[in-house]
């Protein structure tokens, strides 16, 4: 559409202005304005990636503890597949969201909120769990990338009630706004697509969307002023899919730094959705490696199971039945307890294959890891009795050499105001160069972090 | 006073209601103004506040702003919890300060009759319904109804999840993206694909592409051919078709002829034709061949027979037409016996009156016989054609027999070596009449009207096939044409048209009778041909037409095959049998054919080849006077291709402006509603503007075209537009058809439904509901059965379902999990079209298996790989909702069954009285039903209802659930637990109500039928509309249940339904009712 080599002269924004799009906060502006990265931005310094590895159902409390300081850390065997990466650990405890350990509904009302701290609708007719922390950074800072930010699952949402509420709390903990939640991808052909598609042959495409989205401005004006907080989802996706148009069509960084990575080092997946769970989590963090490598985008969340996962762990060497109904809720069972631990070293030794996955990657000061700051965590503490007034969290990278790895904060006692995760949360975002003064139900950062 | 609210749903057990009711009649002496909350307002206040109010409200529950603003439209069912606390005494909690008798009577009153005021004043209201985006489901089923194709595989195009009342059909739990845009144009693009945009109108063919457009005109040029045309032959070219033709024109023509007798003096051919479904054409051609002055043998045979028609009057009418089938059987038997002489059997040369006879042919002739007999026989005959004078002779050369047994042939035997005795003596083996050599097997027949041979079957035997040449012995006899004849007779229960006879025709080439015979078989073949074209694809085995080299697998012949293709002769066709709409659309087809790839350069490529003219010209690049210079032959075949070419490029160009009209009426279909004036215009200029400013061609500017309808949000939403005021507006005709067939098939309308809404008939509640009936019975309403049955039972998509172990039940294979859903669908499927009773959907004594499934269940059935209807299953513990293998399988965990969650199922989805869930810290039981403690899972689970906390409501659930515990998780009947632990079904309820075995719920569920029917209402009206129930639709529900309860008819449901202020009516926000009024917009 643009000829770059007879026209090398024109300008980005000329050029943007040219696709058809106006683009509110193109990144370099963003970037400078996000808060103390104008001093890593103006220098050639990778940014900082965020990370979110979710599991459902909680752990078993007595295998979930750390102990110790840097590499004479201790773990609890639920925490065995972190022991390589002690030192790029940190261990927290006693967090958790007032809203949702008040919440009637044991499993709903407690998961979609996991990183808003917000309350759970329960109006039939009003889906509501609050907007994440992750895609309030994707909203800012999630606009330097090509792809603000990507929202990975391995099941897909159940098609039913719980305690008449909507299942779909059950499999988002990524809502893009008070009231809808971020669309999750499970098959990994499609985030791969996504990741390296050609967006600069989208030419058609783009003639279509043209079409379509003053089809919806004549829409939007028809319908209710609420139906068209509907329409305006459609407006803003097809602008936004313009925009990742515009954008590919625009190679070479502004930034002095360049990703280590331009081309995928891995092959596309198969189209359908991988029968074999294990391979299947596999493939999605491998493409959160690749999609921060080639810096297509900064952040991720991941849900390892949706909430009331009825994933049968029967691939695990000595274990049966499926995480919730048989290994979470297990009558305390001794058998039944030790395969439920398996199932949580499963979900940890997942976290650890991304940590050791981003450690090998060398992006000159630092590894990849050390660029990031990763959260490992479940909505629940005790699975078996949906214990929601802590939750199990691990953090690992450093964020740049701005967190201190290798350590265990203990909160339990630390009174309720200085337990709340959404001060992790402000504390990540500021992390990630994002600085919010309020987040859900906290005004400051973790203390101690 | 009607109470609506409490006294509709029934959320507690009987013994409450009795309670409760009798509380009210008390109640209901002092009544408060209605609609009012001023008084509850203040004791609320008083005494609920301190916990009730402000952000950090107890439960969430504001009471202090809930009576500023009762919102009774949607949180009824909160003001319903309030009254029941109240009632039960357990709020306020025994801490705190503590209402006196009255004051609590006061409350309760006074709330009740606010609530129930709201609800008479509000009846019909059709609520706020949150705009609708199409689910993964309607989408696929949307572009199946548009295209006729199932093109859409991704289950999950939309995203979908489930709201409202649980169904995916909610507008408030449906999301876009842009990753879900990403989805729609994919999809789209890829529809669009699979439009065939050629010569012909805009179709979609099951492939994409160039390959598309030739499967189609494929497929297009065949439906005409078999439409139209008819091949009388059964060979291996195909099944005949077209039979009817032929007899039928006899009868036209006899009805023209004899029209003044028939007291029709002005009636016509082309008129009579049509009366008796015939091609007018081809009336007045069949009646051109039969009134011809003169004609030649064997034609006159046909036309002496027909013109021998009896005078009307003289018989009936049918005879009349009997025996017009008889003069075809005459036309038949020459046209089987000609084709079957020719030397070159294939169908081209009868087609082009190219047959040759020949001295010598062959039979292959297949003998049958009645079951059980011990011999059978066959007979022979030798008659001359034509010059009944000749003499001739015929050798019947190495007559062999073999037989089938076991499903095998035995070697061939020579005749001789096996026919009885009697019939050695008829034919005279190795003698020859005029005493020439003969082989010991063969024999010689003269003029023989008819032998019978007879011969032994060996045991076993179930028929025979005889080999023989036959050949003319012009040497020893006359030379003559003569027809031989091999039959095995009439058997039992044989039609004559079934009999094994074979005839060929012998003649002496250089013969006088065949000389003279020869030009009148050509012109029978030409003029009433067996076959009316040949087919478009020949086969490998079908010749190539002239002049290439038509031998069998010779390089010219396999490369024409393999490259050309294809190749039109359907003259015969076109001028006597297609009007001229019909040769239009197969001139279009086959323009599409020819321009699928580059046919005439392959073609061209054959006849430079042939004739040895420089092969790199295309067919594209020629010019007349290029043509012009070529030798006169090839230049004959090369002109005919260079016109068929410029003829095809032209029809493409032709029709593009139609495809553009017809994208249009696709939008219209697509959008559900006629394209306003800008609309067209719009996407005309889309199409225009990709033509000219980018230069695209016209197929993939059309599929852009196809692809921006189908990512249009007039195509994804199904946006109603708002009335200007708040107050409700009766829905435009367009958005009522959009409605129901959303509802009924989950897709767009009909042909029919779009006709009535056209008319405007649609705004008739009347006409509403009898679209309705009609629509349940269609097919389509087996989308009724999956999306509205299947979420509601909790089946939906259980073709895909991943909750029992695998290792544990290997038994549960794919087959037997798909089989298992289509029970249940079908099951639904056969309610619904047949509209049975609805109680049926609980208590029917019949299921549809197949055989795995069948045997899966331990059932008695015939194999049968496809799911069929078994009655009488209700002896073998099968038979309506609960005993669907789905529905045992969905409730039951991984490794188990769970009686709570059964029992949970059945409250909650049948009953409609779920009970609350359970506090988080419940903890748990051990998961699998054989355990190290002994205890049984109930027993474990009594255990665990000690609890008082959990008694409550596990003393609801438990005992519904156990009751189907002799079902194990994979839906299979027992008696015994792995263990060999003996199954203990059911148990007494919190009331005393003692539930024995599968039986006893039944029973059960019968006494509280009307509490299904209860959820039936609820549910089927929130599926309708796409939004969770209102406190306003009480009354309509009632009358929907009772329907339900009285008439028993899921059909009379639905008529009352979409008769229904609610499901007619749109409305925007109510700011006097509703939470969101401050959203609400003005119309610009």
């Amino acid at each position: 559409m643009i000829d770059r080599q007879t026209k090398p002269a024109v300008s980005r924004r000329a050029f943007l202005r040219s696709c058809g799009v106006t683009l509110t906060l193109p990144w370099l502006e963003s970037l400078a304005s996000a808060g103390d990265s104008n001093e890593r931005s103006a220098a050639a310094q990778p940014p900082i990636r965020f990370a979110c590895i979710y599991f459902s159902n909680g752990v078993e409390p007595a295998h979930w503890w750390a102990r110790g300081e840097g590499s004479g850390m201790e773990l609890g065997p639920g925490l065995e597949p972190m022991n390589p990466h002690r030192e790029d650990l940190v261990f927290l405890r006693g967090l958790f969201n007032a809203q949702a350990a008040a919440h009637k509904s044991a499993h709903l009302g407690r998961a979609p909120n996991l990183l808003s701290g917000a309350w759970v609708s329960t109006d039939q007719s009003e889906i509501r769990a609050g907007k994440t922390f992750d895609q309030v950074l994707a909203q800012t800072i999630g606009k330097q990338t090509v792809i603000p930010s990507l929202v990975l699952g391995i099941e897909p949402t159940e098609l039913r009630l719980e305690d008449g509420l909507s299942m779909l709390y059950g499999s988002n903990i990524s809502w893009a706004t008070d009231t809808k939640p971020a669309t999750k991808e499970i098959y990994p052909a499609r985030v791969f697509d996504l990741l390296v598609g050609d967006n600069k042959g989208r030419r058609w495409d783009r003639s279509i969307l043209d079409e379509v989205l003053a089809d919806a401005h004549n829409l939007k004006r028809r319908v209710s002023r609420s139906d068209g907080a509907k329409v305006e989802e459609y407006l803003e996706s097809v602008r936004s899919i313009e925009t990742r148009i515009a954008l590919a069509g625009h190679e070479g960084r502004l930034e002095g730094w360049q990703p280590t990575l331009t081309r995928p080092n891995m092959t596309r997946p198969d189209d359908p959705l991988p029968q074999d769970i294990p391979v299947h989590m596999q493939l999605m963090l491998d493409l959160i490696v690749l999609a921060f490598q080639m810096d297509k985008t900064r952040l991720v969340t991941c849900m390892l199971n949706n909430d009331l996962s009825q994933m049968n762990f029967g691939f695990l060497e000595g274990v049966q039945g499926s995480l919730h109904l048989d290994l979470t809720h297990n009558g305390r069972d001794p058998e039944l307890e030790a395969m439920y631990l398996k199932t949580n070293q499963f979900h940890v030794a997942q976290f650890a294959y991304l940590v050791r996955r981003l450690k090998a990657i060398d992006e000159g000061e630092r590894t990849l890891l050390d660029n990031s700051v990763l959260l490992c965590c479940s909505n629940l503490f005790d699975g078996d009795k949906h214990q929601a007034d802590e939750m199990p969290m691990l953090l690992a990278g450093s964020a740049g050499g701005r967190l201190k790895t290798g350590r265990v904060l203990d909160y339990l006692g630390a009174g309720n105001p200085n337990r709340r995760a959404c001060s992790l949360y402000l504390s990540m975002m500021d992390l990630m160069g994002a600085a919010q003064s309020r987040f859900g139900d906290a005004d400051k950062g973790l203390v101690g972090l | 006073m009607n109470r609506h609210y409490l006294s509709f749903r029934n959320r507690r057990p009987p013994w409450v209601t009795l309670i409760c009711c009798g509380l009210w009649l008390v109640l209901l002496a002092g009544k408060a103004d209605a609609g009012d909350l001023k008084s509850a307002r203040h004791l609320l206040n008083r005494f609920c506040s301190e916990c009730h109010s402000g952000s950090n409200a107890e439960a969430h529950l504001d009471l202090n702003q809930l009576s500023a603003e009762p919102a009774f439209g949607t949180q009824f069912r909160t003001w319903e919890k309030v009254i029941e606390r109240l009632q039960d005494r357990r709020m306020p909690p025994s801490d705190a300060q503590q209402l006196t008798d009255s004051e609590r009577r006061e409350l309760i009153e006074n709330v009740g009759d606010a609530l129930d005021a709201y609800i008479q004043e509000h009846a019909g209201d059709p609520g706020r319904v949150v705009i609708r985006r199409l689910t993964s489901a309607e989408y696929a089923y949307l572009i199946e109804d548009l295209t006729g194709l199932d093109l859409i595989d991704d289950q999950d195009v939309a995203s979908d999840a489930v709201g409202g009342a649980g169904f995916t059909n909610a507008g408030e739990a449906q999301f876009v993206e842009d990753a879900t845009l990403e989805r729609y144009l994919a999809a789209a693009k890829k529809v669009a694909a699979h439009a065939v945009i050629g010569a012909g109108p805009l179709v979609f063919d099951v492939n994409p592409g160039m390959t598309g457009r030739e499967l189609s005109a494929i497929h297009r040029i065949q439906e005409i051919y078999r439409q139209h045309g008819f091949r009388t032959a059964a060979g291996e070219g195909g099944k005949p078709f077209g039979l009817e033709i032929y007899p039928t024109a006899f009868y036209v023509a006899w009805r023209f002829r004899h029209r003044l007798a028939l007291e029709q003096p002005n009636a016509t051919l082309p008129q009579l034709a049509r009366e008796n479904g015939l091609e007018p054409r081809f009336a007045e051609y069949v009646y051109s061949v039969l009134s011809a002055s003169t004609h030649s043998f064997p034609i006159i045979e046909i036309v002496e027979r027909w013109r021998d028609l009896p005078a009307p009057g003289s018989t009936s009418d049918q005879a009349v037409r009997d025996e017009c089938r008889e003069v075809y059987d005459r036309l038949r038997y020459w046209q089987h016996l000609l084709a079957s002489s020719s030397s070159d059997e294939e169908e081209a040369s009868v087609l082009t009156g190219d047959v040759e006879l020949t001295s010598e042919s062959s039979f292959k002739a297949t003998l049958n016989w009645p079951e059980g007999a011990s011999s059978a026989s066959f007979e022979l005959s030798v008659l001359p054609v034509a010059n009944a004078a000749a003499k001739p002779l015929v050798r019947w050369r190495n007559p062999r027999l073999r037989f089938r047994r076991d499903r095998k042939w035995t070697p061939y035997e020579s005749l001789r070596s096996i026919v009885a005795l009697s019939s050695a003596n008829n034919v005279q083996f190795g003698h020859h009449p005029m005493g020439a050599e003969l082989d010991a097997n063969d024999f010689v027949l003269g003029e023989t009207e008819k032998l019978e041979v007879d011969f032994p079957i060996p045991s076993g035997a179930t028929s025979a096939q005889l080999v023989v040449d036959v050949v003319l012995d012009v040497k020893h006899g006359d030379e003559s044409v003569v027809r031989c004849t091999v039959s095995d007779g009439i058997n039992p229960g044989e039609t004559v048209a079934a009999t094994g006879t074979y005839s060929t025709l012998l003649a002496d080439p250089d013969g006088a009778t065949y000389r003279w015979l020869k030009p009148g078989i050509q012109e029978f073949a030409q003029q009433l041909p067996e076959i009316s074209h040949r087919e478009p694809a020949p086969s490998d085995r079908d010749p190539i037409p002239a002049p290439f080299d038509g031998t069998y697998n010779c390089a010219e012949r396999n490369y024409f095959h393999a490259k050309v293709k294809y190749h039109r002769d359907d003259q015969f066709l076109v001028r006597y049998l297609l009007d001229d709409a019909t040769r239009r659309r197969l001139d279009d087809a086959w323009a599409d054919l020819v321009t699928s790839f580059d046919y005439h350069d392959e073609f061209l490529s054959v006849v430079a080849r042939k004739f040895g003219l420089p092969a790199s010209r295309r067919v594209a690049e020629m010019d007349e006077s290029w043509i012009a210079k070529l030798p006169a032959e090839p230049r004959a075949y090369i002109e005919r291709l260079h016109d068929d070419y410029v003829g095809a490029q032209r029809a493409l160009v032709v029709a593009q402006l139609p495809h553009v009209e017809q994208a249009l009426e696709f939008a219209e279909r697509a959008w559900r509603r006629p394209l306003t004036r800008e609309e067209r215009e719009r996407l005309g200029a889309f199409y225009s503007r990709l033509r000219e400013k980018d230069q695209l061609e016209h197929a993939p500017a059309l599929r852009l075209l196809l692809a921006r309808i189908l990512v249009a949000p007039a195509f994804l939403y199904l946006a109603e537009a708002p009335p200007a005021s708040p107050a409700a507006a009766p829905l435009s005709a367009w958005e009522l058809a959009s409605k129901l067939s959303f509802f009924l098939w989950s897709s767009v309308p009909d042909d029919e439904l779009r006709q009535a809404a056209s008319a405007g008939r649609l705004h008739d509640p009347a006409v509403l509901a009898e679209q309705a009936r009609r629509m349940l019975r269609d097919p389509k309403a087996r989308r009724l059965a999956t999306e509205f049955y299947g979420q509601w039972f909790g089946f939906y998509r259980f073709d895909r379902h991943r909750g029992i172990d695998a290792v544990r039940f290997p038994e549960f294979s794919d087959s037997i999990k798909q089989a298992m859903y289509d029970e249940a669908v079908s099951f639904f499927t056969y309610v619904v079209r047949e509209d049975r009773p609805v109680h049926e959907i609980l208590f029917a004594d019949y299921t549809f298996v197949n055989a795995e499934l069948s045997r899966h269940y331990g059932l008695p059935m015939k194999d049968s790989r496809e799911i069929a209807k078994i009655d009488g299953t209700g002896k073998f513990h099968r038979g309506g909702l609960l005993r669907l293998g789905a529905v045992l399988t969905v409730t039951s965990a991984p490794l188990r069954t769970s009686a709570v969650k059964r029992g949970d199922w059945i409250l909650r989805r049948v009953l409609g009285t779920p009970v609350p869930p359970p506090p988080a810290d419940a903890g748990s039981i051990a998961a699998d039903d054989v355990q190290t403690d002994g205890l049984s899972l109930k027993q474990r689970l009594e255990v665990h209802r000690r609890n008082a906390t959990c008694m409550n409501c596990h003393s609801r659930m438990d005992p519904l659930g156990f009751a189907l515990e002799n079902y194990d998780p994979i839906g299979r009947w027992r008696d015994r637990y792995r263990d060999g632990q003996p199954i203990d079904a059911g148990g007494v309820l919190n009331d005393g109500v003692e539930i024995a075995g599968t039986d006893g719920l039944l029973d059960y569920l019968n006494e509280h039928r009307r509490q299904f029917y209860q959820t039936m209402s609820v549910r089927l009206l929130s599926y309708a509309l796409g939004r969770a129930e209102l406190a306003s639709d009480r009354p309509l529900l009632t009358e929907v249940t009772d329907e339900l309860e009285h008439s028993g008819k899921l059909s009379d449901a639905v008529a009352r339904i979409v008769a229904s202020r609610q499901f007619r009516y749109g409305r925007g926000s109510n700011p006097a009712t509703e939470t969101d009024s401050r959203t609400t917009g003005k119309q610009p």
